[in-house]
Order: structure tokens, then sequence, then C-alpha cells
């Protein structure tokens, strides 16, 4: 019920632009009347994002500050509907700053120890054909936090990003290519791609609450 | 391609239930993450705040700075009642201190000074002859 009324909030950034087959799904959210109320209500979903993405509460705290500071600076005086892409621009571009960082460190780090695992490996090809789909059944599993929070986090970080901020953000899919800085084309596919592995590992989980490990 | 739109039709409802958990699971009580957004959310805010005063500071002092440039250019010795092309003349230099370095041809002092050179190098030959 409250994830209904949540799904309810029309109006949004997204502008309600249908540009895809999909668009029609991605509930939009509602303009903010105040930059404290914004913050307000992105910051939450925002640090979601960022420990999704780069699986630290701490790092993804000081993302989520410092994307603050940034949209408060740099477009504070903006029109408060344009606040949610900017953020999000902002954030993600953030993220990836991050993991840039991150890889370069883990490059020094391991210089003479075997070649890391590759980590945006398409799990797009190693997805098997489903046996046999449940739709309750899986909408049930889709429904436990648990077993969904594991499955995002399972996924690879531009389809995490795409599924992110196309369902769950609200963003239109030339707001959601700004933010990920790529074509619209690349979004759609990660976003295509994200919900068939989503949809697959949900499939695969034993129970609600089952453990979901293909992450690593 | 239509594969995705059968795609996009069969999962309408799976986006929409993920979108739901992840509402849910973001507005789950959970005081510490509560207070550091709330710190980060005052700390991004205050920086508006300080923002915002400057502005008129940054503007108000950049313009007084110009006006005074401007003045002290238009009006070089500072007060309006020369008309407009007067060339204003500077105050004359006291002699004390450049003539006596630039000793000049009227000088009385040197003239006196060539003439006993002139008469000293004349007297020899005279008193040769004598």
């Amino acid at each position: 019920m409250a994830a209904t009324l949540a799904l309810n909030g029309v109006l949004a950034y997204g502008g309600g632009r249908s540009n895809d087959g999909i668009s029609s799904m991605a509930a939009t959210r509602p303009t903010p009347l105040s930059m404290d109320a914004f913050l307000r209500d992105a910051g939450r979903r925002a640090q979601r994002m960022a420990e999704f993405a780069v699986r630290d509460r701490e790092a993804a705290l000081d993302i989520v500050q410092e994307a603050m500071i940034s949209l408060v600076t740099r477009y504070g005086d903006r029109e408060p509907s344009n606040w949610g892409p900017l953020f999000q621009v902002i954030l993600q571009s953030r993220i990836m700053d991050h993991h840039r960082r991150e890889t370069r460190r883990k490059k020094w780090m391991t210089w003479l120890s075997a070649p890391p695992d590759e980590p945006d490996e398409d799990p797009w090809q190693q997805v098997p054909e489903i046996a046999s789909s449940d739709p309750v059944e899986l909408l049930g599993r889709a429904d436990d936090m648990d077993t969904v929070m594991a499955v995002v986090e399972a996924l690879p970080l531009r389809q995490q990003q795409a599924f992110l901020l196309r369902a769950w953000e609200g963003l239109d899919t030339a707001q959601t290519a700004a933010a990920m800085g790529c074509s619209e084309g690349s979004v759609k596919t990660h976003y295509f791609r994200a919900l068939a592995v989503m949809r697959q590992h949900l499939l695969n989980s034993n129970s609600p609450s089952g453990e979901e490990n293909s992450h690593e | 391609m239509n594969d995705m739109n059968e795609m996009s039709e069969r999962d309408q409802e799976l986006a929409g239930r993920l979108r739901g958990t992840l509402e849910r699971s973001s507005r789950l009580p959970d005081p510490a993450l509560d207070q550091a957004l709330a710190a980060a959310r005052a700390r991004a805010l205050g920086q508006q705040r300080h923002k915002q005063p400057l502005r008129p500071w940054l503007w108000a002092s950049g313009m007084a700075l110009a006006a005074g440039l401007a003045m002290f250019v238009v009006i070089p010795g500072g007060s309006g009642s020369h008309p407009a092309g007067h060339v204003q003349m500077q105050p004359p230099i006291p002699a004390g201190t450049t003539a006596a370095a630039k000793p000049t041809l009227e000088d009385p002092e040197m003239l006196e000074d060539m003439d006993m050179l002139q008469a000293l190098a004349a007297e020899p030959a005279h008193a040769g002859q004598g």
C-alpha cells in the first residue's frame, strides 16, 4: 500500500515525456517547493544510489554531500523542476570519479598480483534461459526488500545507474543519458539488460529473503 | 527491437514493484543516516547563505573601485574648475635642485672660469716671446 502511494507521485522533473516504449512506467516526482525540501526528499535516495554504486556508506555520504553542495552553489538559482536532473548529473559524475580513483588505486595496490576480474563483464551473456517464470512468484520476490537490495547491488554499474535513474528516480531517457554521459540508445540497452538480469536473479532466488550472491 | 518492446511490456509491472520496494527501503527509519544527511543538507544550504550576501558586497566594492579610478583618470588635478581642453601647468621646479647640476652657457661662473683658463694658456706664449 505504501509502495502504491509512493508510486502515485505525478508531475515530475521527468515531465511525462515518453520517447520509448518503457517511459510510461517511470513514475515522476513532484516539483520541489524549496531547495531544503528537495534535498530532504532526494537525500535518502541519493545516498542509497551512491551506496549501491560504491558499496561503502561513508564514501557514499561524502559523495552525496559534495553533490548537494555543488547543486546549491552552482545551480541553486535554476528552476526547481531542473534540480532533480541536475542533481543526478552531479551525483553520477561524482560516483564515476570515485570509481576511477578506486580503479587507479587498486591497479597500484595489485601491481604484482593476479590480474583483476573484469568489472564490467556483461552478465547478459551468462543469463540462462528461464525455465519457468511464474509472474506471481516473481512479483512476490520483487516485494522483498533484502532480495531486491541484493539484486540491484549485483548489477554492473552502468545497468544499475540506468535502472535506478529511469525506474526509481523517474528521469526520462534523455535525462538519464545526460546524467550517465552516454547516448539514449545506450541507456535503453543498459535498462533493458538490467531488467532482464534482475528478473533472472529474482527467479533464481530460492525464497523471498534468500541469499543471492552472484554479485562478485 | 521486437524483443525490447516485448520485454518492456512484460517488465513494466516488475519495474513498478521494484521501484516500490526501493522506495520503502529508503523510508526505513535510520536515525544515524538521517542525522548525517541533515548535516550534509545544512552544510550545503549554509554555502548558499554564505554565497548570497557576498555578491552585493563584491559588486559594491568593485563599482566603488572603478568609480575611484575613473575620477583620477578623468580629473587629474582633482579639482573640477578648469575649462574643457585646458592643460594644467606643472609647478616650477626649484632652481637649486636642477640648475646646479646642469650648467648652461649663460652661467657667469663658468664663463669666468673659461676666461681664466684661456688667459693662463696664453701667458707662457707671451712670456717666451718676451
